[in-house]
């Protein structure tokens, strides 16, 4: 793999020329405008996401490799780096998971239930009938939905 | 740090690289493992960060309107350029390793000033940008005053944001200083095709910022 | 120019102190705390480990001591609150955290690889600085004012409490960069600095359980220092991460907290573990058995580790489907463990033991393995842990381990390799002595502690109901037993430091590779590099002169 020790510049056995740095560079920058430009077109926001990841892995894909080396490096340092996004992943899913599915009954997915006005109830009529506000929980949140208030 | 007092000039310009450790048989092995070490403090660097994004996504489940009205008031325009920066920076850095390694240390040298000056100039946009916030009062957590975010969850998304592009920014200046040392040594002529390591190192270092920002930048701006 | 290493134990009478080791070469402070010898930097580790468990000692005693009557005895409730944060945050990353690594791993893992030194010896050293600096920050902080949130600092208590916490979470940032550092450092050795003939499957076990742990370090230590910066600047700029009145989860701090803390714990059992693969088969006088097994196991233990932190969340509110998966994934680490057990207790089954204090130590470390995992998987049945979550029930868990399991390694590899260490052997009657009384302390103390949590008794109370008097009684009695036990050790090792009889090459004729070099090593280990031609834990073909020296004591 390095050159062994020799007093001249020797063959070099992995690492891009300044040359073929540049290219990576310039794809780099295309693929920043790329993103910034499927951000502006209209698709629900899950997607934009999904792109602006995609393409940010795209990116970090070409800097791991080429800027630092990886593609020509031993496969013990291959193994660290893409280790270490694994348990990012680890820690990722399971919380998402956790958040995903602890509010069952006021996720925003499911109905929410109608609230009834209990202010309605002194007068006689049976709960739900009358001027019963319509309020709607706004989405998931924790506790009250009040989160935010200052 | 082995000191370059001791060393001399080779005829081909450089200094003679410092002797090998005691305890490595040999060059190859004990390159190897300050490569591999370096990689292992990489992999920390990316499960510190790691915390971070997953309360990113944590809040942004919670608080999906806010963190999308927040991130339509970024600017678009500095966190753009802040990206730029910050790979062209990259740029620099390896293409300074290339020339370190083959012992042209006074091109490494100005290319790695071009690296550090461009840190600085993320620092200063950021700076920029924060200072944008506090006048507008778009702060985390009790301080959050921003009557144009309505959604509830606000000051939620300054604390992921502050947070994150702050820890961000300590990187930046660690990766500076690192960029620093290894620059005075270019001066100084210490690196050969045998002995490179502390440059490679440092541009590690640097490139893991440029990754962090890589998805900072489109989860926090453009999403 | 690489010399073959025999195997001959020398017997122990008449042997003479090697004149130039690593304790002498050098003698001044700045030889010490300026130096690169991985064995110098395992010895300062020793002095920090000392010091906290003395620390962490005298902060159960007070606590122990507070809980003898139900009401207020001799401290009141923030002393109290601040008496267990003490307690856990000084045992856990003080003592627990880099005992087995710090103090064992830096001695002996160079020397069983065939190594002259670790992979970065100034990283090693800076790792020691790091520790102590880190350490003597938190416990400035503890000082000051002393945090009263218990050591895993729950927000959103530990976000507004009133006590001196940032301090006390820095330094808990800092102590993480020294076992980062540890963990990394000792990576790279077992991957690069290996002799020649030490191939991945003729590395001593030890070796491998240190590799597992390094591995946990590596991977989890960072979360937790992020963890505590969320904290600290929640604390300081009341941001409200996690602080639902402010539209944040507390949740997601246990998640993040424990992300790090569960996988912690293999931090701490793993190490031990690997010192009881060493011991085992030279009390025993046995190969291994299993080698293949435990070595993997060891790997195995620290993946799992990492998937189960959930288990510590099941009272708080996550998720039903989360619970349930961390549940499942929890006892699969039971299955790796027995593994271990299985395999430790074949390699006793005839073997030549000889009752020594380490044998002693392994007995106990067994049972109280087998015990705390055993109410370790039971715990991890959420419908069990609704009843026991946050009641002595738990505290007694982990004690097992930890107490049972770790301290039991750790005083097991203090007795195994003080000869090597120090040169010189420490008195066997006074050694079997302390190690009865540990054994019958510590299940004095514990067992009450399972009964008192069955029955109720919540932990981190200052107060407690009348009827759980009596065993709270006896397991203060137990404590004490355990601190005497502990008293005594201390005595008798310092003692022996400068008169115990000179113990010679290898006192206990074990084959483990370390046995190898004289005792005290010197700086540089070996001479030339050196080939290991038999395996680790060898004992059979065992040649003339070791079968006469017997177990050398």
């Amino acid at each position: 793999m390095a050159s062994t020790s020799s007093a001249s510049a020797p063959a070099h056995a992995h690492g891009f020329g300044p040359g073929k740095l540049l290219l990576n560079w310039l794809i780099l920058v295309c693929l920043t405008f790329s993103t910034f430009g499927v951000s502006q077109i209209q698709m629900p926001v899950n997607y934009h996401l999904a792109a602006a990841i995609c393409i940010s892995v795209v990116k970090t894909t070409l800097v791991v490799l080429f800027f630092m080396h990886l593609w020509w490096g031993e496969g013990i340092n291959r193994i660290v780096f893409l280790t270490s996004f694994l348990f990012l992943l680890l820690l990722m899913f399971f919380v998402m998971a956790d958040v995903g599915t602890r509010f069952t009954l006021s996720n925003s997915r499911i109905a929410p239930l109608p609230k009834i006005d209990q202010t309605m109830m002194p007068t006689g009529m049976p709960p739900g009938m009358g001027n019963v506000p319509q309020g709607h929980s706004d989405g998931p949140g924790p506790s009250s939905g009040k989160a935010g208030e200052q | 740090m082995e000191s370059s007092a001791a060393r001399k000039m080779t005829a081909e310009g450089w200094l003679e690289p410092p002797p090998l450790p005691h305890h490595y048989e040999t060059e190859e092995n004990h390159k190897h493992a300050l490569r591999f070490g370096m990689w292992l403090f990489l992999g920390t660097e990316v499960l510190l960060f790691a915390g971070i994004f997953v309360g990113y996504f944590v809040f942004r489940t919670y608080f999906p309107e806010a963190f999308e009205q927040a991130g339509r008031h970024l600017s678009l325009f500095w966190g753009t350029a802040n990206t730029l920066v910050l790979l062209t920076s990259s740029l620099t850095v390896a293409t300074a390793h290339y020339y370190a390694e083959h012992g042209k240390n006074r091109n490494a040298f100005w290319l790695l000033t071009a690296s550090i000056a461009m840190g600085g100039m993320f620092l200063c946009i950021k700076g920029i940008e924060y200072h944008d916030k506090f006048v507008e009062l778009a702060l985390p957590g009790k301080f959050f005053h921003y009557n144009e975010i309505t959604a509830p969850g606000g000051p939620i998304f300054y604390v992921v944001y502050f947070f994150a592009t702050g820890l961000h920014a300590l990187h930046v200046i660690v990766g500076m200083s690192l960029l620093t040392w290894v620059a005075v040594r270019c001066w100084r002529k210490e690196f050969s095709p045998q002995y490179y390591a502390p440059v490679e190192n440092a541009g590690l270092y640097w490139h893991l910022v440029d990754l962090v920002w890589i998805f900072l930048y489109p989860l926090l701006y453009l999403v | 120019m690489t010399a073959p290493i025999t195997t001959t134990a020398s017997p122990s009478s008449g042997a003479a102190f090697p004149k130039k080791s690593y304790l002498n070469d050098g003698t001044s402070i700045r030889s010490w705390l300026l130096t690169h010898d991985h064995k110098r930097i395992a010895i300062l580790y020793l002095v920090g480990v000392l010091i906290a468990l003395f620390l962490g000692g005298v902060f159960a005693m007070v606590i122990r001591l507070e809980l003898l009557t139900p009401g207020p005895t001799i401290i009141e409730a923030l002393t109290y609150n601040r008496m267990f944060t003490l307690h856990g945050l000084v045992m856990i990353f003080m003592f627990m955290i880099p005992v087995i690594p710090g103090v064992f791993g830096n001695f002996f893992l160079p020397i069983m690889l065939g190594a002259k030194d670790v992979a970065f010896p100034k990283w090693n050293l800076t790792s020691w600085y790091v520790y102590m600096f880190g350490s003597a920050l938190m416990l400035w902080g503890l000082i000051i004012g002393g945090a009263d949130t218990g050591w895993t600092f729950y927000a959103p208590y530990s976000t507004t409490t009133t006590t001196a916490i940032t301090p006390v979470l820095l330094g808990v940032f800092i102590i993480g960069f020294s076992s980062i550092l540890t963990g990394l450092n000792f990576i790279v050795t077992i991957h690069t600095l290996r002799a020649p003939g030490v191939t991945w499957f003729k590395m001593p076990l030890f070796v491998w359980a240190v590799y597992a742990t390094s591995i946990i370090q590596v991977l989890a230590t960072p979360v937790l220092g992020l963890t505590t910066l969320l904290v600290a600047a929640e604390h300081t700029f009341g941001f409200g991460f996690f602080d639902p009145a402010r539209g944040g989860d507390p949740i997601l701090f246990q998640h993040l907290f424990w992300f790090y803390s569960h996988p912690a714990v293999y931090i701490m059992v793993l190490p031990s573990m690997g010192v009881i693969s060493e011991v085992i088969c030279a009390v025993a006088r046995k190969n291994i058995f299993g080698y293949k097994m435990i070595a993997m196991s060891s790997l195995g233990i620290a993946f799992v580790g990492f998937f189960a932190w959930g288990h510590h969340l099941f009272t708080s509110g996550q998720s039903p489907f989360d619970a349930g998966a961390f549940a499942a994934i929890s006892m699969l680490v039971g299955v790796f463990t027995a593994i271990k057990v299985f395999n430790w207790v074949g390699t006793l089954y005839k073997g030549a033991i000889a009752f020594t204090a380490p044998f002693v130590y392994i007995c106990g470390f067994l049972f109280f393995l087998v015990f705390g995992g055993m109410t370790g998987v039971a715990l991890a049945t959420v419908s069990l842990d609704v009843h026991w979550q946050d009641t002595y029930f738990v505290v007694a868990h982990f004690h097992f381990i930890m107490v049972g399991a770790v301290i039991m390694g750790f005083l097991a590899a203090l007795h195994y390799w003080f000869p090597k260490m120090f040169g010189r052997k420490y008195p066997e009657n006074w050694a079997l002595l302390a190690a009865g009384l540990i054994v019958l302390g510590f299940n004095a103390t514990f067992i009450p502690q399972f009964l008192l949590g069955n029955a109720g008794m919540p932990r981190r109370y200052y107060e407690y109901p009348e009827r759980f008097t009596s065993l709270n009684v006896a397991s203060t009695a137990g404590a004490s037993l355990l601190a005497f036990g502990f008293i005594i050790i201390a005595i008798y090792l310092a003692i022996a430091l400068k008169y115990g009889e000179v113990a010679g090459r290898n006192p206990w004729g074990s084959r483990g590779y370390e046995w190898d070099v004289p005792s005290p090593p010197p700086t540089e280990n070996f001479d030339k590099v050196p080939v290991f031609t038999r395996g680790p834990h060898e004992y059979q073909d065992v040649p003339e002169e070791l079968a006469k020296v017997g177990h050398g004591i």
